[in-house]
């Protein structure tokens, strides 16, 4: 029973891989594997034949030749997309701002260089005033702790509080 | 410019510096495979033609871009492979066309295996594969490319590959059993 039980299962780790083995895709071990259970096991090697007449019938299906004057077609449409002769033809990432016009693009920078600028010069402020600024965000949310606070005694919110306090008070000190 | 003996590598690179010349030698040489991908894939001519004629175009597009170190099969495989998924997703492949079938003279094939009825059997088995699954079918028994290939034209891995096939095939066999 045991017996049957583990022959079972590896047939259906087995059969998963047969195509694979087939293919030739399994490495040494595992063809050696394959090949050890397919010689004792009639079911497998019954699936192993079956995969094997899917070749020849997959080969017996035809193809329609090729349509006369594919490839004019293909020169036709592709003339038309490079229309301009010596025009490169493929796409690329900066095309769209290759068609943009040569003023516009001055405008863009400008309106960027600009924009960055200012950027700069509010950040600056804030960034000399950030440890002033870090203790009175600190000081807010204590406010903001406060206003919802019904807290009680003991609880885990009101010794938060407290270190927060604590924390507060070294770094005014 | 170059010449005939060119490799397929060179020709993309000058068509993506606009030379049309090189773009036509490439589109001779690889029109009858492309052909017979899509065909397989979605089995009928129309729709074949318009993948094909969509593949190569696209493939003008993205020539600029192109580098060497990819070979251009697998770049193309890639172009083909994408745009029939595409297509597959949106609708189910008619593989019912009328095409005459040639008896296969090798030895090895019964004759069973050549009727007319067993051909049509396949082909409509492969029309009812979901569209990964007929695609990893078509790369392998019509294309004869390794798991690692297939897995790059279809941008996953070599692992999933490997299930799609058992899938397809799975469902591929049953056409015996009838």
């Amino acid at each position: 029973m045991v017996n049957e039980v583990n022959e079972m299962g590896s047939c259906v780790r087995i059969r998963k891989r047969l195509g694979a083995y087939l293919d030739g895709e399994l490495n040494d071990r595992e063809t050696g594997a394959v090949d050890t259970h397919v010689a004792t096991c009639t079911a497998c090697r019954a699936t192993v034949e079956e995969l094997r007449r899917l070749a020849p019938a997959m080969h017996a299906v035809k193809v329609p030749p090729v349509p006369l004057g594919l490839a004019d077609q293909v020169m036709e449409r592709a003339r038309a997309r490079t229309a301009t002769p010596g025009r490169p033809v493929t796409r690329n990432s900066l095309q769209w701002w290759q068609s943009v016009s040569t003023p516009l693009r001055f405008g863009a920078c400008a309106t960027l260089l600009l924009a960055f600028l200012l950027g700069l010069t509010i950040g600056r402020g804030d960034f000399l005033s950030g440890n002033e600024q870090a203790i009175a965000a600190g000081a807010a949310g204590m406010e903001g702790f406060e206003w919802f606070s019904q807290t009680p005694p003991a609880s885990l919110g009101v010794t938060y509080l407290m270190l927060a306090s604590n924390d507060m008070e070294r770094t005014n000190q | 410019m170059p010449d005939s003996v060119d490799s397929d590598e060179l020709l993309v690179q000058a068509t993506g510096k606009g030379d049309l010349k090189s773009f036509e030698q490439i589109v001779t040489r690889h029109q009858t495979w492309a052909w017979k991908i899509s065909y397989r894939f979605i089995g009928n001519e129309e729709d074949a033609l318009d993948i094909v004629q969509e593949a190569f175009l696209r493939l003008l597009e993205a020539s600029g871009r192109y580098r060497p170190s990819a070979a251009f099969r697998t770049y193309f495989y890639r172009i083909i492979s994408r745009l029939c998924l595409d297509r597959g997703k949106k609708k189910q492949p008619l593989l019912l066309e009328t095409i005459p079938d040639a008896a296969d003279p090798r030895p090895d094939v019964s004759d069973a295996m050549i009727k007319h009825e067993a051909v049509l059997a396949v082909r409509t088995a492969l029309g009812t594969l979901p569209a990964n699954q007929r695609m990893a079918i078509v790369l392998r028994y019509y294309e004869d490319l390794n798991y690692e290939e297939i897995a790059s034209a279809m941008e996953t891995t070599p692992k999933a590959v490997e299930r799609l096939l058992a899938r397809g095939r799975e469902q591929l066999k049953g056409i015996f059993e009838k």
